[in-house]
């Protein structure tokens, strides 16, 4: 009988191996399913907005328009200022879907759960951090390292806070990438492991037999756990993006 | 239904014999996802529905709400133009009926005057003509005079025969004098 380890899920397997010279950049399963969950999100919102979409919507363009009233919301709500943060909403609306149904598609079985390598959320994170950071160059100039030293502060505490302020301020794109990552590889990883003990205690036969229902239900409750923590892992990074971005535009 | 069961069933056989799919714990996993879906379907399928049913008959009922009061805003505004209209008919049947007693009391004088009226443009109108023709008259004949004299001035001071030239100069003069009295 043969026990797969349960971070053999996270392997990640060259479906195309592409050479360029002594670059190896090959079409992997990871592709694969970030290419699937944006192909699935635009043809679910083409589909449903087909001719404009009706007046009146049915279910399909109801989720559509509650997804997009939902990031609207968080929008309007965490950035103050009414002239700059319609700017950002197309990116934040983009990185919630996108987010949202890799890690949903994560949750059937044997696809690739994307998000659940680092690389791919540090990646995001990092990436939306630079951008973050050029966004509050722009709008006040070098008058945005003031964001390190907050108000009220005793001059003596000065430099020492500002440090802390700027080691916080550049973990904010590692924490940003770790928290979706961990959350994601954990879930998966206990699941997997659940799962294990049900199918070791099912393959032994007679009152074990029986007392695998145990694990099964726990894996039975963890998916619905882990479904939860899918939809609410998009919504906190969305939720923490724009609460950084709300500091880089408004400062204090 | 039953016949759905025993096809995926074979389905099932068929992959696990020909080794598609390996039986391990990813099988658990996969049967308490589809477990769950169905459970959630059943148990809070009507909900969602429902929910999301709501959400466009709440739409429909503003949108036909709004419609109403549009219709009932349009139908008030219609009344109110009839009402006005019906004011305003008798009062303006009344300065049409004025008018035109008006016009058959006073047609035959504005005959008249009208007639008068037109009658002095017109005069006035030949009077300018006539008055134009005489002086364009006049600026010929002086362009005439003043023409001939320059060409019989430079023949004169020109020519070699001086002695014809006072003959050809009278025959020049008692043709263009009795060329100005035919005109005249």
């Amino acid at each position: 009988m043969l026990i797969c380890s349960p971070l053999e899920q996270f392997a990640i397997v060259p479906l195309i191996p592409i050479w360029i010279g002594n670059l190896y950049l090959s079409f992997t399963n990871s592709s694969f399913f970030m290419l699937l969950a944006i192909s699935l999100a635009l043809l679910f919102f083409h589909m449903v907005t087909v001719n404009g979409g009706h007046i009146v919507p049915n279910a399909w363009q109801s989720v559509v328009e509650m997804i997009y009233e939902f990031v609207l919301n968080l929008v309007n709500e965490q950035i103050s200022g009414n002239s700059t943060k319609q700017r950002f909403f197309p990116i934040i609306f983009v990185i919630f879907t996108f987010l949202l149904f890799c890690n949903c598609i994560g949750m059937i079985p044997y696809s690739f759960t994307v998000t659940s390598h680092f690389i791919v959320t540090f990646a995001l994170s990092l990436s939306i951090f630079i951008g973050i950071t050029i966004v509050g160059f722009q709008t006040h100039g070098l008058h945005f390292f003031s964001f390190l030293l907050p108000q009220g502060v005793p001059l003596p505490l000065a430099p020492f806070l500002v440090l802390l302020e700027l080691i916080s301020y550049c973990f904010r794109a590692l924490s940003l990438g770790i928290r979706l990552f961990a959350n994601m590889m954990a879930g998966h990883s206990l699941v997997k492991i659940l799962s294990g003990f049900a199918w070791t205690m099912l393959s032994m036969g007679g009152i074990m037999y029986i007392a695998s229902l145990a694990p099964f239900l726990i894996v039975f409750a963890l998916t619905g756990l882990e479904l939860g923590v899918a939809v609410l892992q998009a919504y906190v990074f969305t939720i923490l993006l724009c609460i950084y971005l709300n500091d880089a535009i408004n400062l204090h | 239904m039953p016949r759905y069961i025993i096809l995926i069933v074979l389905v099932f056989s068929v992959i696990c014999a020909k080794q598609i799919l390996i039986l391990n714990e990813e099988i658990v996993v996969a049967l308490s996802f589809i477990g769950f879906v169905l459970y959630v379907e059943k148990s809070f399928g009507d909900t969602i529905r429902a929910s999301l049913q709501s959400r466009g008959t709440s739409i429909l009922e503003e949108l036909q709400h709004h419609m109403t009061l549009q219709q009932i805003n349009l139908q008030s505004a219609i009344r109110d133009q009839q009402f006005i209209a019906d004011e305003l008919q008798p009062a303006t049947e009344q300065i049409g009926e004025s008018i035109s007693h008006e016009i058959q009391i006073n047609l035959p004088e504005l005959y008249q005057s009208l007639r008068f009226a037109l009658g002095q443009q017109i005069d006035n109108q030949l009077n300018i003509l006539v008055s134009s023709q005489k002086m364009y008259r006049n600026t010929l004949q002086h362009s005439l005079i003043t023409g001939f004299k320059e060409a019989a001035q430079i023949q004169y001071s020109y020519s070699k025969g001086r002695k014809a030239q006072p003959i050809q100069l009278k025959q020049c003069f008692a043709l263009f004098n009795r060329n100005k009295h035919i005109r005249n």
